[in-house]
């Protein structure tokens, strides 16, 4: 799992493309998507499938794609046909559910789906084709706008990148544990999951907390920030 | 550089004393072995020495750590950081970056050192220029302790602590640190090494040894590590076997499990090649070899944890793939290196009833069963996160054990414990042993299985190169 949002090394035209260009451009592509219908949206969705295949992800970014499309897309569909909005109303109901589904509600949550997933499916491509550390290299440089971010920040991006990679390790083996004692969450029924899942954040905090505890140890014992005139990145 | 150490004791918010009134004085170029049994202090000791206590952990300390005159309890860790240089039991914790070549480049910014000087002068010292510029995930775990010392060296500090740095590595791995720590103390770097394993300090100048946070040994000879009696101190004797019995169980011509031409592939490297295996009823086996030699990786495909690409697995003659997943882990327990990655109930009581549940066996007594015969009545309401390391491996196998497995898969068992609970374990695996159970554990220190074994699997990238019995 840990795999799905990690840099990897590769070849292709969007590994070798500046990152500053390439957060330019996903910047672009999220303003477009923003100000699109249905139709736009699809294609924006068909551009990135084949920018992901030329770029030789395919297979990685089908995987993160269907995770996403499996777990998160049914969600804000369902939120946008049976919850109505019901912003203005004087007295707006404490469970808003409503069983009306007409054709406007799902072309709405449809849009809504595609706009979120062609959002999620850039930053995949930015992701994972973008080496985190030249990234952070190149938004606390001045180049940035100018806007020289400072390096504090900037270590603290690259520290939660590395963070969500460890936890999502740790993730895959306590899964791996429950597994191993007969309880498999694909395949559970969906009463079995959601308690899965919730046995999951007890252990999963701990020895996130532990390794943050350790961490912030060691980056003190490197040194970090020990000198107040260190600005930006140099490495 | 002199460390000296005057007085000094330490107890955690609210806990009992850590270390109590602690007197030593290190001297420069010295290679000191610190010693003693889990809990004993040996951590809490170092991560005083190198002055992340009493900043980083709520508690309260008394007498003085100074470095060559200078309390070091009164500067910050950063500022220690060109004078002592800690490298982790978890190293991996200490890598923040990519490769190597950024990890170094980062340590030397922050302390404002120069880089290109600093790394040629690393590279020299110890042997760094293949692992420079690699991805730091792709390196093997010997590479990664050495990338990790590399970053603590970084500032050129003249004491260097080190907390079980050989815990997770292989013999070969092993001999390569232990030979590079020689090689440091000799370019008059002192060396602080904080183990359970004496097998590694053998060759130390100087013993200090530590029970229940007071200092009980403090030799330079280091003869008295091969009395009996140091047992009673919870170090490990040297050269000191387990006594057990193989011919205790008669084996069973049964074959419980079978691999059958077994293949496992990873990206584009092969794990596992051709793997044909059968483990009989009642079979102590130990599954040795290198580290990343395949061992985990047969274990996780003996109990479906990961898929072969090719071949087959029997369990009682019927392909594993076709058992459902919780039958099948009632007849196979899993033993993690890692007990904490298996625990994640939120007591003990109810970690052992989950495997239970899960398997659909409930039984009236299972769980108060299991909890006396492993002693876990004291502590079957806390939080498994919350033990020892000790109690938490007991924890672990007594989760598996309350199904009443056929065959059981440990995986690196005796990584993290100390001669005490070793001994325990081993003890535990004798009486399973004894109960006709099917044993099968990977390990590196196949040294401590020499007694209790049947029968020793060697492996090499992949591959069995020997396959025989014990006598």
């Amino acid at each position: 799992m840990k795999e799905l949002i990690e840099y990897i090394e590769g070849k292709g035209p969007l590994y070798n493309l500046n990152p500053l260009t390439k957060l330019f451009l996903v910047l672009i592509f999220w303003v477009i998507a923003f100000y699109s219908g249905f139709h736009i949206l699809t294609l924006m969705t068909l551009f990135l499938f084949i920018l992901a295949f030329c770029s030789g992800m395919g297979d990685r970014f089908m995987k993160q794609a269907s995770i996403f499309s499996l777990y998160v897309i049914p969600f804000i569909f369902a939120l946008h046909v049976f919850f109505p909005e019901s912003y203005g109303t004087q007295y707006p109901p404490l469970f808003p559910f409503e069983f009306n589904p007409s054709f406007e509600k799902i072309y709405s949550a449809a849009n809504a789906s595609l706009r979120l997933y062609v959002l999620f499916c850039s930053s995949l491509v930015f992701v994972s084709t973008t080496n985190p550390l030249t990234l952070l290299r190149v938004i606390s440089s001045k180049r940035f706008f100018g806007l020289c971010i400072p390096y504090g920040v900037v270590f603290f991006l690259l520290f939660v990148n590395r963070s969500i990679y460890l936890i999502l390790y740790d993730l895959e083996q306590i899964l791996d544990a429950q597994k191993a004692r007969g309880f498999s969450l694909k395949e559970a029924s969906w009463r079995n999951k959601i308690s899965g899942y919730a046995s999951l954040l007890v252990p999963l905090l701990t020895l996130a907390l532990e390794r943050a505890q350790r961490q912030a140890v060691a980056l003190d014992l490197k040194g970090f920030r020990v000198r107040s005139e260190r600005g930006n990145i140099k490495t | 550089m002199a460390l000296e150490v005057d007085d000094l004791s330490y107890c955690f918010f609210g806990g009992k004393p850590v270390l109590k009134n602690l007197n030593f004085r290190i001297e420069d170029g010295e290679y000191v072995a610190l010693l003693g049994p889990n809990g004993s202090g040996k951590t809490t000791l170092a991560l005083c020495l190198c002055g992340v206590i009493p900043h980083y952990y709520a508690g309260s300390l008394s007498g003085q750590i100074k470095i060559d005159d200078i309390d070091s309890t009164k500067e910050s860790p950063s500022q220690a950081a060109f004078k002592v240089g800690f490298l982790f039991q978890d190293y991996e914790s200490q890598l923040f970056l990519q490769t190597l070549r950024q990890e170094l480049e980062f340590s030397l910014e922050n302390l404002g050192l120069n880089v290109e000087q600093n790394i040629k002068r690393l590279d020299k010292m110890l042997d760094l220029a293949h692992l420079l510029d690699r991805n730091l995930t792709s390196l093997s775990e010997g590479e990664k302790q050495k990338a990790a010392l590399a970053s603590v060296l970084a500032p050129d500090p003249d004491v260097l602590i080190l907390d079980e740095p050989s815990s997770q590595l292989d013999v070969r791995a092993r001999k390569k640190l232990l030979k590079l720590l020689d090689k440091l103390n000799s370019r008059g770097k002192t060396i602080i090494h904080a183990t359970h394993e004496t097998e590694s300090v053998a060759e130390c100048s100087r013993f200090l040894v530590l029970k229940d946070g007071c200092l009980v040994v403090d030799s330079t000879d280091n003869s008295f590590l091969r009395k009996e009696k140091t047992a009673s101190l919870g170090v490990e004797p040297l050269n000191h076997f387990i006594k057990g019995d193989a011919s205790e169980t008669l084996i069973n011509d049964k074959t419980v499990l079978r691999t059958q031409d077994l293949g496992f592939i990873r990206g584009e490297m092969s794990v596992l090649r051709q793997v044909d295996l059968d483990f009989k009823q009642g079979q102590f086996t130990v599954i040795g070899g290198l580290n990343g030699c395949g061992k985990t990786t047969l274990l996780k495909l003996l109990i479906r944890l990961l898929k072969p690409q090719q071949g087959s697995i029997y369990l009682n003659g019927k392909d594993v793939s076709s058992i459902k997943r919780s039958i099948l882990s009632s007849r196979l327990g899993f033993i993690f290196q890692n007990p904490s990655h298996q625990l994640f109930r939120n007591t003990l009581r109810d970690e052992l009833d989950y495997t239970l549940r899960v398997q659909n066996s409930i039984r009236e007594g299972a769980v108060d069963q299991i909890i006396s015969r492993f002693k876990l009545k004291s502590i079957d309401k806390r939080s498994p996160q919350s033990l020892s390391v000790g109690e938490k491996q007991k924890t672990a196998l007594a989760s598996v054990l309350v199904s009443d497995p056929d065959v059981l898969l440990l995986d690196e068992p005796l990584t993290c414990l100390d001669y005490e609970a070793k001994i325990n374990l081993l003890d535990y695996l004798k009486r399973l042993k004894g109960e006709g159970k099917t044993i099968i554990v990977a390990s590196h220190h196949s040294r401590y299985y020499i007694n209790l074994a049947d029968r020793l699997i060697q492996l090499k990238d992949g591959a069995i190169i020997v396959n025989e019995g014990i006598n």
